[in-house]
C-alpha cells in the first residue's frame, strides 16, 4: 500500500489533464484522472482520494448540480472542503 | 331690457361653448402628457386610452404607434446586446481553453515537469496544435466580421449542383481518416443548376463536414451529402450518423456561438460554423434547417437558377 496522496483530476479537455498529472506526479502525488461528470461520481463511490481538483464546467450533466453532488459527498467523509476561484474558465472545488 | 337679456344669454351660451370646447382640447392633450410622463418613466406598455374627436383620436394612435416602436426597438436592443455578451463570453473562452493548455504545456517543459523526451515531445506537440486551434478561430473572427460588414461580397455563378458535389467529395477524400471516416454522395442523376458562390458553397459544406468531425462521436463516421428535388428548388442534405442534437437544443444551433455542448469543453470547435453556414446560404437566396434522427442532417434549401441568370 502506498503513502503517497490520492488527488482525483476532473478537467474534461485532455491536454490541461495531462499538464495538471504531469505536475501533480513530479510532485510526488498519485493522480487519478476523469473527464466528466458521470465518471467522477462512479469513482468517488470505488475510491478513495485525498483531494479532488474539479473543474466546474463539465459536459454531460449540469456542472453545478455535479459539483454539489460531488462536494456533498466529500463533505460526508471529510469535514472541510474549500473553493479556489483561480480558474480559467469557472470555479474549481478543492476538498481535503 | 330685452338686449340685457339678450346680451346674457349669449355670455352664459359663450362660456357653455367655450368650458366644452376647453374640455374636449384639454381631454387628449392630458391623455398624451400622461403618455409622454410615462415614457419617460420607462413605463412603454400602458398605451393611451381616449375616444373622441376623430383628429384627436388620430394623434394618440400615432402616439401609441410611436411607444410601440420604441418598445419593439428596446426588445431589440437587449436582444443584441445579450447576443453580444454572449459572443464575447464565446470568444473569451474559446481563446482561453488553448491558451491555457498552450501555456500550461510550455511551462511544464521549463519547470522540467517533461522529463522523458517522449514527454517532452508530447507536451511540444499539444502546444502546436492548440495554437492552431487559436488560429482557426481568429480566422473565422475574421471571416465573420468580413461577412457581417458586407465587405465580402459574393461572386454567383450558375453551377450544376451535382457536379460540384461529387468534384467536393473527392477533393475531401484525402482528408478523411482511413477506416473512421466516410463520405458517400448520393445525387441520383439530378440536374440542378444553381446560382451560388462557388467558394463560399465550398466553405458551407467544409464547415458542415467540419461539424460532423467534431461533434458526432460516431466511430467509423458516416456522413452523407444527398441531393434532391424539393418545392422550391433543390435540397442538399449533408447528414452522419452521430448523436445528433437534443430538440430542444436544434432550433439554436445555427446561432453565433452557439454550442449543444454548454460546457464548451467537449471537444475543439467554436460555435461559428454553422452560423456562418446559415449566413451565407441565405445571402445565396436559399435557407437552412437541420433534423436530428440517427445523427444530424442539415438540409440546405436553394432555388434553381433561372435561364441566364449568374452564367458567367
Amino acid at each position: 500500500m502506498t503513502d503517497k496522496k490520492r488527488i482525483l483530476i476532473v478537467e474534461d479537455d485532455e491536454d490541461i489533464r495531462m499538464v495538471e498529472e504531469a505536475y501533480l506526479g513530479a510532485a510526488g502525488f498519485d493522480t487519478c484522472p476523469a473527464s466528466n461528470a458521470a465518471e467522477t461520481e462512479h469513482l468517488l463511490k470505488t475510491e478513495h482520494f485525498d483531494l479532488i481538483l474539479l473543474d466546474v464546467m463539465l459536459p454531460g450533466k449540469s456542472s453545478s448540480r455535479a459539483s454539489m453532488r460531488i462536494s456533498d459527498s466529500m463533505s460526508a467523509s471529510r469535514k472541510s472542503s474549500r473553493v479556489d476561484s483561480r480558474r480559467r474558465s469557472g470555479s474549481r472545488i478543492c476538498a481535503s | 331690457m330685452d338686449g340685457i337679456l339678450c346680451v346674457l344669454a349669449l355670455i352664459v351660451v359663450s362660456r357653455m361653448f367655450t368650458q366644452k370646447l376647453t374640455g374636449d382640447v384639454m381631454k387628449p392633450l392630458h391623455a398624451l402628457t400622461d403618455g409622454a410622463n410615462r415614457i419617460r418613466e420607462n413605463n412603454l406598455t400602458e398605451a393611451i386610452t381616449y375616444s373622441g374627436a376623430r383628429e384627436f383620436e388620430m394623434v394618440c394612435d400615432t402616439f401609441n404607434d410611436m411607444q410601440q416602436h420604441i418598445l419593439s426597438e428596446q426588445e431589440k436592443n437587449q436582444k443584441y446586446e445579450k447576443a453580444r455578451t454572449d459572443m464575447i463570453a464565446g470568444i473569451s473562452h474559446d481563446l482561453r481553453t488553448p491558451l491555457t493548455a498552450v501555456r500550461g504545456t510550455l511551462k511544464g517543459l521549463l519547470d522540467g515537469i517533461a522529463s522523458t523526451p517522449q514527454q517532452q515531445e508530447r507536451f511540444l506537440q499539444t502546444a502546436y496544435r492548440r495554437t492552431g486551434d487559436m488560429d482557426v478561430l481568429l480566422n473565422q473572427l475574421f471571416y465573420l466580421s468580413k461577412m457581417e460588414s458586407g465587405n465580402l461580397p459574393l461572386e454567383m455563378q450558375t453551377i450544376d449542383l451535382a457536379d460540384f458535389i461529387w468534384n467536393y467529395a473527392n477533393a475531401k477524400h484525402d482528408q478523411l481518416r482511413d477506416g473512421s471516416e466516410e463520405l458517400t454522395v448520393a445525387c441520383g442523376g439530378i440536374d440542378a443548376q444553381v446560382s451560388v458562390d462557388p467558394d463560399q458553397l465550398y466553405r458551407i459544406f467544409d464547415n458542415l463536414i467540419e461539424n460532423s468531425r467534431k461533434y458526432a462521436q460516431a466511430d467509423p463516421l458516416r456522413m452523407k451529402i444527398e441531393l434532391c428535388h424539393c418545392p422550391n428548388g433543390v435540397t442538399v442534405t449533408v447528414s452522419d450518423n452521430g448523436v445528433g442534437v437534443p430538440d430542444e437544443k436544434l432550433p439554436y444551433i445555427f446561432d453565433e456561438f452557439y454550442r449543444a455542448d454548454e460546457s464548451r469543453n467537449q471537444k475543439e470547435g467554436n460555435g461559428l460554423g454553422l452560423y456562418i453556414v446559415k449566413h451565407l446560404i441565405e445571402a445565396m437566396g436559399g435557407s437552412v434547417r437541420a433534423e436530428s434522427e440517427n445523427g444530424l442532417a442539415v438540409l440546405l434549401e436553394l432555388p434553381l437558377a433561372h435561364e441566364g441568370e449568374g452564367a458567367l
